[in-house]
């Protein structure tokens, strides 16, 4: 099943699309955008994985959980009795679809993504601040390839 | 009190939180970003945690700032629009100057560029950073 990414936006080679933001290290900006890779006629999937991670004495655990299709252009993640209710967001056209321009790897690369963001991002932040919880789409240190390299030759 | 959060290493995270003894080593220097060079945090903790996690992985922390009320508001500050800050973006963006540009101000505040609904902080000069490591702000590591 396709995943649930945290991208951020960039412009490598005169060409604009998303990567990992370990790709840019520190310089990777203070928002990472949600976004979601769509099937190969453009649209979304029904369903997609989105991965959270609590924090607990010294470790972290990950936990996989489904982020549904609710409608159009809404998705919902539900964690337990909390509901995360996620929009596609508002961009110009040229900026809807926008590819994977990084050098790392991930079944969903080869396709092009979508930028969504959280209704009440509030919620996320009390997620973490009472819970040790956040949402991160898709552990990149778990899924990406490549990235161990790229992280080591720093 | 404002409470601001800086997700990166913990590594990173620890060195700069310090001890209350020997005071925090934030270097307002080093950091660049939407408003140029400087030390950003942001309100979302949900963001920083995320952002941390995306560059470092399981190595990843969030730094919290409580910085004491009235100090904070003490500090001579910059606020940016959504439209400012846009435009100081691009601005920087187009002048490859977001690791060189300051200005006399202790801190540029205004909302994250590319998530506006989230307030991000901009720290840059020798008060803001004494601010920072000192005793009136309590750093902790989460």
């Amino acid at each position: 099943m396709a995943f649930v990414h945290s991208l951020v936006k960039t412009e490598l080679n005169g060409k604009t699309g998303w990567c990992a933001p370990v790709e840019l290290g520190e310089t990777a900006p203070h928002y990472i955008s949600f976004v979601l890779p769509l099937d190969d006629k453009g649209g979304f999937y029904r369903q997609y994985t989105c991965e959270t991670v609590t924090t607990e004495e010294g470790s972290k655990r990950v936990e996989s959980h489904e982020f549904v299709r609710r409608g159009i252009d809404s998705f919902v993640l539900r964690l337990g009795r909390l509901e995360l209710w996620f929009t596609v967001r508002t961009v110009p056209k040229e900026e809807r679809r926008l590819p994977y321009v990084g050098k790392l790897g991930h079944a969903d690369f080869p396709f092009l993504f979508a930028e969504i963001e959280p209704e009440e991002p509030e919620r996320l932040d009390r997620l973490y601040d009472e819970g040790d919880t956040f949402v991160i789409g898709c552990e990149p240190f778990t899924h990406y390839s490549g990235i161990r390299r790229l992280t080591k030759s720093r | 009190m404002p409470v601001l959060c800086h997700g990166t290493s913990r590594a990173f995270a620890s060195a700069m939180a310090g001890t209350p003894a020997s005071g925090g080593t934030i270097n307002v220097t080093w950091g660049r970003g939407e408003f140029g060079r400087g030390f950003y945090t942001q309100l979302s903790s949900g963001n920083a945690a995320r952002r941390g996690q995306t560059l470092y992985g399981n190595n990843s922390a969030v730094l919290i700032l409580t910085i004491d009320d009235h100090e904070y508001h003490a500090m001579n500050v910059q606020r940016l629009t959504l439209n400012m800050a846009q435009m100081l973006n691009a601005r920087l963006r187009a002048h490859n100057a977001q690791h060189t540009y300051t200005t006399t101000h202790d801190a540029i505040v205004g909302p994250l560029v590319h998530q506006p609904r989230t307030e991000q902080q901009k720290f840059q000069t020798a008060k803001a950073q004494t601010l920072l490591n000192g005793l009136l702000t309590q750093r902790t590591v989460k």
